[in-house]
Protein backbone atom coordinates (compact mmCIF):
# COMPACT_ATOMS: atom_id res chain seq x y z
CA UNK A 1 0.00 0.00 0.00
CA UNK A 2 1.57 3.33 -1.03
CA UNK A 3 1.99 6.12 1.46
CA UNK A 4 0.02 8.60 -0.63
CA UNK A 5 -2.68 7.73 -3.11
CA UNK A 6 -4.19 10.49 -5.19
CA UNK A 7 -6.69 10.08 -8.02
CA UNK A 8 -8.09 12.25 -10.76
CA UNK A 9 -11.38 11.31 -12.37
CA UNK A 10 -12.35 12.05 -15.95
CA UNK A 11 -14.11 15.30 -15.09
CA UNK A 12 -11.05 16.68 -13.33
CA UNK A 13 -8.75 15.21 -15.98
CA UNK A 14 -10.68 17.10 -18.66
CA UNK A 15 -10.14 20.37 -16.80
CA UNK A 16 -6.47 19.72 -16.10
CA UNK A 17 -5.48 18.33 -19.47
CA UNK A 18 -7.39 20.89 -21.57
CA UNK A 19 -5.62 23.62 -19.66
CA UNK A 20 -2.25 21.93 -20.02
CA UNK A 21 -2.74 21.26 -23.74
CA UNK A 22 -3.57 24.92 -24.36
CA UNK A 23 -0.58 26.02 -22.28
CA UNK A 24 1.94 24.02 -24.27
CA UNK A 25 4.58 26.24 -25.82
CA UNK A 26 4.23 26.56 -29.61
CA UNK A 27 6.29 24.02 -31.48
CA UNK A 28 8.35 24.78 -34.56
CA UNK A 29 9.59 22.77 -37.51
CA UNK A 30 11.36 23.57 -40.75
CA UNK A 31 12.14 21.68 -43.90
CA UNK A 32 13.31 22.18 -47.47
CA UNK A 33 11.61 20.37 -50.31
CA UNK A 34 11.98 20.39 -54.08
CA UNK A 35 9.27 19.85 -56.65
CA UNK A 36 10.20 20.11 -60.33
CA UNK A 37 11.46 23.60 -61.13
CA UNK A 38 11.09 24.99 -57.66
CA UNK A 39 12.11 24.47 -54.10
CA UNK A 40 10.25 25.40 -50.96
CA UNK A 41 11.62 26.45 -47.58
CA UNK A 42 9.07 25.72 -44.90
CA UNK A 43 8.97 27.38 -41.48
CA UNK A 44 6.09 26.08 -39.44
CA UNK A 45 4.83 26.82 -35.94
CA UNK A 46 2.07 24.86 -34.26
CA UNK A 47 0.03 24.90 -31.08
CA UNK A 48 -2.60 22.60 -29.60
CA UNK A 49 -5.96 23.20 -27.94
CA UNK A 50 -9.21 21.54 -26.89
CA UNK A 51 -9.62 17.78 -26.57
CA UNK A 52 -12.00 15.58 -24.58
CA UNK A 53 -10.51 13.07 -22.17
CA UNK A 54 -11.58 9.47 -21.85
CA UNK A 55 -9.62 7.42 -19.32
CA UNK A 56 -9.55 3.79 -20.46
CA UNK A 57 -8.03 1.46 -17.84
CA UNK A 58 -6.29 -1.84 -18.73
CA UNK A 59 -6.26 -3.78 -20.89
CA UNK A 60 -6.34 -0.75 -23.29
CA UNK A 61 -4.56 1.29 -20.62
CA UNK A 62 -4.64 4.64 -22.41
CA UNK A 63 -6.06 8.11 -22.00
CA UNK A 64 -7.88 8.90 -25.23
CA UNK A 65 -7.98 12.60 -26.12
CA UNK A 66 -10.55 13.19 -28.83
CA UNK A 67 -10.80 16.39 -30.86
CA UNK A 68 -7.38 17.82 -30.18
CA UNK A 69 -7.03 20.86 -32.38
CA UNK A 70 -3.64 21.42 -33.98
CA UNK A 71 -3.40 25.01 -35.22
CA UNK A 72 -0.43 25.76 -37.42
CA UNK A 73 1.00 28.64 -39.37
CA UNK A 74 3.37 27.99 -42.23
CA UNK A 75 5.68 30.56 -43.84
CA UNK A 76 6.81 29.24 -47.18
CA UNK A 77 9.49 30.71 -49.40
CA UNK A 78 9.13 29.31 -52.89
CA UNK A 79 12.16 29.67 -55.12
CA UNK A 80 11.10 29.19 -58.68
CA UNK A 81 13.75 28.77 -61.38
CA UNK A 82 12.05 29.81 -64.59
CA UNK A 83 15.07 28.92 -66.74
CA UNK A 84 13.12 26.05 -68.24
CA UNK A 85 11.06 28.64 -70.10
CA UNK A 86 13.99 30.30 -71.90
CA UNK A 87 12.92 30.86 -75.46
CA UNK A 88 13.89 32.91 -78.53
CA UNK A 89 11.25 34.49 -80.71
CA UNK A 90 12.02 34.23 -84.43
CA UNK A 91 13.25 37.35 -86.21
CA UNK A 92 10.61 39.08 -88.24
CA UNK A 93 11.62 40.57 -91.60
CA UNK A 94 9.14 42.82 -93.36
CA UNK A 95 9.08 45.66 -95.82
CA UNK A 96 7.65 48.71 -94.13
CA UNK A 97 6.10 51.59 -96.02
CA UNK A 98 8.14 54.85 -95.72
CA UNK A 99 11.08 52.90 -94.34
CA UNK A 100 12.01 49.86 -96.39
CA UNK A 101 13.09 46.36 -95.53
CA UNK A 102 13.80 45.76 -91.85
CA UNK A 103 14.36 42.77 -89.64
CA UNK A 104 13.47 43.02 -85.98
CA UNK A 105 16.29 42.31 -83.53
CA UNK A 106 16.31 38.81 -82.15
CA UNK A 107 14.27 38.70 -78.96
CA UNK A 108 15.41 35.99 -76.56
CA UNK A 109 13.41 35.58 -73.44
CA UNK A 110 15.64 34.57 -70.55
CA UNK A 111 13.73 34.03 -67.37
CA UNK A 112 14.99 34.67 -63.85
CA UNK A 113 14.68 32.78 -60.60
CA UNK A 114 11.91 34.34 -58.59
CA UNK A 115 11.04 34.05 -54.92
CA UNK A 116 7.44 33.87 -53.84
CA UNK A 117 6.54 34.17 -50.16
CA UNK A 118 3.40 32.36 -49.07
CA UNK A 119 1.71 32.40 -45.67
CA UNK A 120 -0.79 29.75 -44.74
CA UNK A 121 -2.65 29.00 -41.52
CA UNK A 122 -4.95 26.10 -40.87
CA UNK A 123 -6.16 23.66 -38.24
CA UNK A 124 -6.45 19.90 -38.13
CA UNK A 125 -8.35 17.92 -35.49
CA UNK A 126 -7.18 14.50 -34.38
CA UNK A 127 -7.64 11.87 -31.71
CA UNK A 128 -4.62 10.74 -29.76
CA UNK A 129 -4.00 7.98 -27.24
CA UNK A 130 -1.61 8.94 -24.47
CA UNK A 131 -0.20 7.06 -21.53
CA UNK A 132 1.19 8.49 -18.29
CA UNK A 133 4.94 8.49 -18.07
CA UNK A 134 6.80 9.16 -14.81
CA UNK A 135 10.36 10.46 -14.79
CA UNK A 136 12.69 11.75 -12.14
CA UNK A 137 14.67 14.53 -13.69
CA UNK A 138 17.24 15.85 -11.30
CA UNK A 139 15.33 16.52 -8.12
CA UNK A 140 11.93 16.75 -9.71
CA UNK A 141 9.29 14.14 -10.36
CA UNK A 142 7.37 14.64 -13.57
CA UNK A 143 4.23 12.90 -14.71
CA UNK A 144 3.46 13.53 -18.38
CA UNK A 145 1.00 12.13 -20.87
CA UNK A 146 3.00 10.77 -23.79
CA UNK A 147 1.56 9.94 -27.20
CA UNK A 148 1.18 6.24 -27.92
CA UNK A 149 1.74 5.69 -31.64
CA UNK A 150 1.28 8.40 -34.26
CA UNK A 151 -2.28 9.61 -34.67
CA UNK A 152 -3.76 9.86 -38.14
CA UNK A 153 -3.76 13.50 -39.27
CA UNK A 154 -6.31 14.23 -41.98
CA UNK A 155 -4.38 16.84 -43.93
CA UNK A 156 -6.06 16.50 -47.33
CA UNK A 157 -8.27 19.60 -47.03
CA UNK A 158 -5.36 21.65 -45.67
CA UNK A 159 -3.09 20.51 -48.52
CA UNK A 160 -5.77 21.35 -51.09
CA UNK A 161 -6.22 24.82 -49.58
CA UNK A 162 -2.46 25.35 -49.48
CA UNK A 163 -2.16 24.33 -53.14
CA UNK A 164 -4.75 27.00 -53.97
CA UNK A 165 -2.85 29.64 -52.00
CA UNK A 166 0.45 28.69 -53.65
CA UNK A 167 -1.15 28.61 -57.11
CA UNK A 168 -2.55 32.12 -56.62
CA UNK A 169 0.72 33.51 -55.29
CA UNK A 170 2.79 31.92 -58.08
CA UNK A 171 0.43 33.18 -60.78
CA UNK A 172 0.57 36.69 -59.34
CA UNK A 173 4.36 36.52 -59.24
CA UNK A 174 4.58 35.18 -62.79
CA UNK A 175 2.53 38.10 -64.08
CA UNK A 176 5.28 40.42 -62.88
CA UNK A 177 8.04 38.57 -64.75
CA UNK A 178 9.10 40.64 -67.76
CA UNK A 179 8.13 39.06 -71.07
CA UNK A 180 6.46 36.04 -69.53
CA UNK A 181 3.29 36.68 -71.50
CA UNK A 182 3.70 34.25 -74.41
CA UNK A 183 4.69 31.50 -72.02
CA UNK A 184 2.46 32.28 -69.07
CA UNK A 185 0.03 29.46 -69.78
CA UNK A 186 2.87 26.98 -70.30
CA UNK A 187 4.67 28.12 -67.14
CA UNK A 188 1.54 27.78 -65.06
CA UNK A 189 0.85 24.33 -66.50
CA UNK A 190 4.37 23.05 -65.75
CA UNK A 191 4.43 24.49 -62.26
CA UNK A 192 1.02 23.25 -61.28
CA UNK A 193 1.87 19.81 -62.68
CA UNK A 194 4.97 19.74 -60.46
CA UNK A 195 3.06 20.68 -57.37
CA UNK A 196 0.26 18.34 -56.39
CA UNK A 197 -1.90 17.85 -53.35
CA UNK A 198 -0.01 14.59 -52.79
CA UNK A 199 3.34 16.46 -52.74
CA UNK A 200 2.09 18.99 -50.23
CA UNK A 201 0.39 16.31 -48.21
CA UNK A 202 3.71 14.52 -47.91
CA UNK A 203 5.54 17.61 -46.69
CA UNK A 204 2.80 18.73 -44.31
CA UNK A 205 2.69 15.24 -42.87
CA UNK A 206 6.46 15.11 -42.51
CA UNK A 207 6.39 18.45 -40.66
CA UNK A 208 3.36 17.94 -38.46
CA UNK A 209 3.54 14.24 -37.60
CA UNK A 210 6.78 14.53 -35.59
CA UNK A 211 5.32 17.46 -33.65
CA UNK A 212 2.31 15.38 -32.70
CA UNK A 213 4.30 12.21 -32.13
CA UNK A 214 6.61 14.02 -29.74
CA UNK A 215 3.80 15.66 -27.81
CA UNK A 216 4.22 15.51 -24.01
CA UNK A 217 1.44 16.94 -21.85
CA UNK A 218 2.53 17.79 -18.29
CA UNK A 219 0.14 16.33 -15.70
CA UNK A 220 1.99 16.67 -12.42
CA UNK A 221 5.34 17.73 -11.13
CA UNK A 222 6.78 17.91 -7.67
CA UNK A 223 10.20 18.40 -6.12
CA UNK A 224 11.65 15.21 -4.76
CA UNK A 225 11.94 16.88 -1.34
CA UNK A 226 8.37 17.88 -0.68
CA UNK A 227 7.56 20.51 1.92
CA UNK A 228 4.62 19.64 4.16
CA UNK A 229 3.19 22.64 5.93
CA UNK A 230 1.73 22.24 9.41
CA UNK A 231 -2.01 22.40 9.97
CA UNK A 232 -1.48 24.97 12.75
CA UNK A 233 1.19 27.56 13.40
CA UNK A 234 2.63 25.71 16.40
CA UNK A 235 4.45 23.07 14.35
CA UNK A 236 7.21 23.76 11.86
CA UNK A 237 7.18 22.63 8.24
CA UNK A 238 8.86 19.33 7.47
CA UNK A 239 10.31 17.92 4.27
CA UNK A 240 9.51 14.43 3.08
CA UNK A 241 11.29 12.66 0.32
CA UNK A 242 9.20 11.27 -2.54
CA UNK A 243 10.92 7.93 -3.12
CA UNK A 244 8.71 6.69 -5.90
CA UNK A 245 5.83 7.92 -8.01
CA UNK A 246 3.73 5.48 -10.01
CA UNK A 247 0.94 6.58 -12.38
CA UNK A 248 -1.73 4.11 -13.42
CA UNK A 249 -5.18 4.10 -14.93
CA UNK A 250 -7.65 2.41 -12.70
CA UNK A 251 -11.37 1.66 -12.46
CA UNK A 252 -11.39 -0.42 -9.29
CA UNK A 253 -13.23 2.34 -7.44
CA UNK A 254 -16.10 2.18 -9.89
CA UNK A 255 -14.88 5.18 -11.85
CA UNK A 256 -12.17 5.58 -14.46
CA UNK A 257 -9.34 7.44 -12.82
CA UNK A 258 -5.74 8.46 -13.22
CA UNK A 259 -4.09 7.34 -10.00
CA UNK A 260 -0.76 8.47 -8.57
CA UNK A 261 0.76 6.19 -5.94
CA UNK A 262 3.59 7.86 -4.01
CA UNK A 263 5.95 6.37 -1.42
CA UNK A 264 7.68 8.77 0.92
CA UNK A 265 10.38 8.73 3.56
CA UNK A 266 11.48 11.42 5.99
CA UNK B 1 4.40 42.82 -68.30
CA UNK B 2 5.52 44.88 -71.30
CA UNK B 3 2.90 47.46 -72.20
CA UNK B 4 2.05 48.76 -75.63
CA UNK B 5 3.66 52.15 -75.26
CA UNK B 6 6.23 53.64 -77.61
CA UNK B 7 7.16 56.11 -74.86
CA UNK B 8 8.44 53.32 -72.61
CA UNK B 9 10.33 50.71 -74.63
CA UNK B 10 11.23 47.34 -73.13
CA UNK B 11 12.98 44.20 -74.33
CA UNK B 12 9.81 43.27 -76.21
CA UNK B 13 9.89 46.54 -78.17
CA UNK B 14 12.04 48.14 -80.78
CA UNK B 15 12.13 51.59 -82.26
CA UNK B 16 13.42 52.32 -85.75
CA UNK B 17 14.20 55.51 -87.61
CA UNK B 18 15.23 55.98 -91.22
CA UNK B 19 17.76 58.78 -91.69
CA UNK B 20 17.44 60.34 -95.14
CA UNK B 21 19.59 63.47 -94.95
CA UNK B 22 23.35 63.56 -94.51
CA UNK B 23 24.49 65.25 -91.31
CA UNK B 24 25.07 64.59 -87.65
CA UNK B 25 22.37 63.67 -85.22
CA UNK B 26 22.92 63.54 -81.46
CA UNK B 27 20.65 61.62 -79.22
CA UNK B 28 20.08 60.18 -75.77
CA UNK B 29 18.47 57.12 -74.33
CA UNK B 30 16.64 57.60 -71.07
CA UNK B 31 13.46 57.55 -69.09
CA UNK B 32 10.27 59.47 -69.83
CA UNK B 33 12.08 62.80 -69.53
CA UNK B 34 14.67 61.99 -72.19
CA UNK B 35 13.29 64.72 -74.43
CA UNK B 36 13.79 67.30 -71.67
CA UNK B 37 17.55 66.99 -71.32
CA UNK B 38 19.85 69.83 -72.32
CA UNK B 39 21.14 69.69 -75.87
CA UNK B 40 24.71 69.31 -74.66
CA UNK B 41 23.66 66.22 -72.73
CA UNK B 42 23.07 64.16 -75.84
CA UNK B 43 25.92 61.69 -75.49
CA UNK B 44 25.43 59.51 -78.54
CA UNK B 45 25.66 60.39 -82.20
CA UNK B 46 24.78 59.16 -85.64
CA UNK B 47 26.74 60.53 -88.54
CA UNK B 48 24.84 60.19 -91.78
CA UNK B 49 27.05 60.14 -94.89
CA UNK B 50 26.00 60.61 -98.46
CA UNK B 51 25.18 57.21 -99.88
CA UNK B 52 27.41 55.63 -102.48
CA UNK B 53 26.12 55.32 -106.02
CA UNK B 54 25.17 51.67 -105.76
CA UNK B 55 24.73 51.34 -102.03
CA UNK B 56 21.63 49.55 -100.82
CA UNK B 57 19.75 50.54 -97.70
CA UNK B 58 21.25 48.99 -94.60
CA UNK B 59 19.96 48.32 -91.13
CA UNK B 60 21.96 49.17 -88.00
CA UNK B 61 20.90 47.58 -84.73
CA UNK B 62 21.81 49.53 -81.60
CA UNK B 63 21.53 47.64 -78.36
CA UNK B 64 20.40 49.64 -75.35
CA UNK B 65 21.80 48.62 -71.98
CA UNK B 66 21.14 49.74 -68.49
CA UNK B 67 24.13 51.09 -66.59
CA UNK B 68 24.36 52.62 -63.15
CA UNK B 69 22.30 55.78 -63.20
CA UNK B 70 20.94 55.41 -66.69
CA UNK B 71 21.38 53.81 -70.06
CA UNK B 72 24.08 53.38 -72.64
CA UNK B 73 24.20 51.98 -76.14
CA UNK B 74 26.50 49.40 -77.67
CA UNK B 75 27.53 51.79 -80.46
CA UNK B 76 27.72 55.34 -79.03
CA UNK B 77 29.03 56.80 -82.29
CA UNK B 78 27.45 55.32 -85.35
CA UNK B 79 28.22 56.06 -88.98
CA UNK B 80 25.58 55.24 -91.54
CA UNK B 81 24.63 56.18 -95.07
CA UNK B 82 21.64 58.34 -95.91
CA UNK B 83 18.61 56.09 -96.31
CA UNK B 84 19.80 53.58 -93.71
CA UNK B 85 17.62 52.51 -90.82
CA UNK B 86 18.74 52.47 -87.18
CA UNK B 87 16.87 50.19 -84.79
CA UNK B 88 17.17 50.54 -81.02
CA UNK B 89 16.38 47.55 -78.85
CA UNK B 90 17.18 46.14 -75.41
CA UNK B 91 18.32 42.53 -75.24
CA UNK B 92 18.11 42.13 -71.48
CA UNK B 93 14.64 41.36 -70.19
CA UNK B 94 15.25 43.38 -67.03
CA UNK B 95 16.08 46.59 -68.86
CA UNK B 96 13.85 49.32 -67.41
CA UNK B 97 11.52 51.15 -69.77
CA UNK B 98 13.40 53.69 -71.88
CA UNK B 99 12.89 56.17 -74.66
CA UNK B 100 15.10 57.47 -77.48
CA UNK B 101 15.24 61.16 -78.31
CA UNK B 102 17.53 62.95 -80.71
CA UNK B 103 18.20 66.22 -82.51
CA UNK B 104 19.88 66.82 -85.84
CA UNK B 105 21.89 69.83 -87.03
CA UNK B 106 18.86 71.55 -88.53
CA UNK B 107 16.89 71.23 -85.27
CA UNK B 108 14.83 68.35 -86.61
CA UNK B 109 14.12 65.83 -83.89
CA UNK B 110 13.24 62.19 -83.73
CA UNK B 111 11.83 60.31 -80.78
CA UNK B 112 10.25 57.02 -79.83
CA UNK B 113 7.79 59.07 -77.79
CA UNK B 114 6.84 61.23 -80.78
CA UNK B 115 7.06 59.23 -84.01
CA UNK B 116 7.07 61.57 -87.02
CA UNK B 117 8.48 60.54 -90.38
CA UNK B 118 9.96 57.25 -91.53
CA UNK B 119 9.86 55.88 -88.03
CA UNK B 120 8.49 52.65 -86.68
CA UNK B 121 7.66 51.10 -83.36
CA UNK B 122 7.68 47.31 -83.00
CA UNK B 123 5.97 45.54 -80.13
CA UNK B 124 5.75 41.85 -79.24
CA UNK B 125 2.33 41.19 -77.77
CA UNK B 126 3.10 39.05 -74.76
CA UNK B 127 -0.38 38.24 -73.53
CA UNK B 128 -3.70 37.46 -75.10
CA UNK B 129 -6.38 40.12 -75.07
CA UNK B 130 -7.74 43.12 -76.89
CA UNK B 131 -5.47 46.13 -76.98
CA UNK B 132 -7.02 49.43 -77.96
CA UNK B 133 -4.37 52.03 -78.69
CA UNK B 134 -4.35 55.74 -79.37
CA UNK B 135 -1.98 58.65 -79.62
CA UNK B 136 -0.88 59.64 -76.11
CA UNK B 137 0.22 63.00 -77.57
CA UNK B 138 -3.33 63.99 -78.43
CA UNK B 139 -3.54 63.00 -82.09
CA UNK B 140 -6.57 61.23 -83.49
CA UNK B 141 -4.82 58.09 -84.76
CA UNK B 142 -6.08 54.99 -82.99
CA UNK B 143 -6.67 51.29 -83.49
CA UNK B 144 -7.20 47.89 -81.95
CA UNK B 145 -4.99 44.79 -81.83
CA UNK B 146 -6.61 41.52 -80.85
CA UNK B 147 -4.17 38.94 -79.52
CA UNK B 148 -5.24 35.29 -79.54
CA UNK B 149 -3.82 32.71 -77.15
CA UNK B 150 -2.15 29.46 -78.17
CA UNK B 151 -3.04 26.05 -76.79
CA UNK B 152 0.40 24.85 -75.66
CA UNK B 153 -0.94 21.28 -75.19
CA UNK B 154 -1.79 20.92 -78.88
CA UNK B 155 1.33 20.15 -80.91
CA UNK B 156 -0.22 21.16 -84.23
CA UNK B 157 -1.47 24.40 -82.74
CA UNK B 158 2.03 25.04 -81.43
CA UNK B 159 3.56 24.39 -84.85
CA UNK B 160 1.10 26.83 -86.44
CA UNK B 161 1.91 29.32 -83.71
CA UNK B 162 5.66 29.10 -84.33
CA UNK B 163 5.09 29.74 -88.03
CA UNK B 164 2.84 32.69 -87.28
CA UNK B 165 5.50 34.19 -85.03
CA UNK B 166 7.73 34.58 -88.09
CA UNK B 167 5.12 36.71 -89.77
CA UNK B 168 5.18 40.31 -88.63
CA UNK B 169 2.01 42.33 -88.86
CA UNK B 170 2.21 45.89 -90.13
CA UNK B 171 0.06 48.86 -89.19
CA UNK B 172 0.62 51.96 -91.27
CA UNK B 173 -0.06 55.34 -89.70
CA UNK B 174 0.04 58.24 -92.13
CA UNK B 175 -1.06 61.41 -90.42
CA UNK B 176 -4.27 60.37 -88.68
CA UNK B 177 -5.03 57.57 -91.14
CA UNK B 178 -4.46 54.09 -89.72
CA UNK B 179 -4.39 50.99 -91.92
CA UNK B 180 -5.56 48.51 -90.78
CA UNK B 181 -7.33 50.08 -87.82
CA UNK B 182 -8.02 46.62 -86.41
CA UNK B 183 -6.01 43.44 -86.71
CA UNK B 184 -5.63 40.06 -85.05
CA UNK B 185 -2.34 38.39 -84.12
CA UNK B 186 -1.26 35.46 -81.98
CA UNK B 187 0.37 35.83 -78.60
CA UNK B 188 4.10 36.47 -78.99
CA UNK B 189 3.68 37.97 -82.45
CA UNK B 190 5.32 41.25 -83.44
CA UNK B 191 3.31 44.19 -84.74
CA UNK B 192 5.23 46.97 -86.45
CA UNK B 193 3.67 50.41 -86.58
CA UNK B 194 5.17 52.36 -89.51
CA UNK B 195 4.65 56.10 -89.21
CA UNK B 196 4.88 59.00 -91.65
CA UNK B 197 3.44 62.51 -91.81
CA UNK B 198 2.70 62.65 -88.12
CA UNK B 199 3.18 65.58 -85.79
CA UNK B 200 4.54 63.28 -83.14
CA UNK B 201 2.69 60.06 -82.44
CA UNK B 202 3.01 58.06 -79.21
CA UNK B 203 1.42 54.66 -79.76
CA UNK B 204 0.02 53.85 -76.37
CA UNK B 205 -2.39 51.39 -74.84
CA UNK B 206 -5.58 53.35 -74.20
CA UNK B 207 -5.84 51.98 -70.66
CA UNK B 208 -2.49 53.59 -69.81
CA UNK B 209 -3.71 56.95 -71.06
CA UNK B 210 -6.85 56.64 -68.95
CA UNK B 211 -4.72 55.80 -65.94
CA UNK B 212 -2.65 58.94 -66.33
CA UNK B 213 -5.70 61.19 -66.63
Amino acid sequence: MPDILTAVDETAANVIMSKEISSLAPLAASRNSTFGPFSIEWELSASFSQGTIDIIPPPADVIRIAGVRLSYHAELKLTLDLGFLDFCLPQVCVTLPFIGRVCTPRVCLSFPTIEVPVSHSSTVDFTADVRPSVTLAGDEWKVEAVIVGVPQLVLGPAATALLGVIGGAVTAALLLVPAIGPLLALASAVILASLTVANLLGVLGALLNPLVAGLRIPLYKSPRLFEILPASGQDSAVFVRLDSVVATLDDSGGEDELVLAIDISS
Amino acid sequence: MSALDSRALTSLDCFGQRFSKPGRTRYTVGGPLAACVETDELPFSITVQRPGDNSAQRQHDVEVRQVRGGFTVATPQLEIAAGDVVIWHAAAADTPPYGVWGLDESDGSFSSAALRDAAFYGHVFGAAGEYAWQDANGGTACGVVRVCDVDSRDRKACERWREELKQGSIVTVEGSKVEPAELSVVVGQTVLFAVAGSEGLAITDTSLIRLSQ
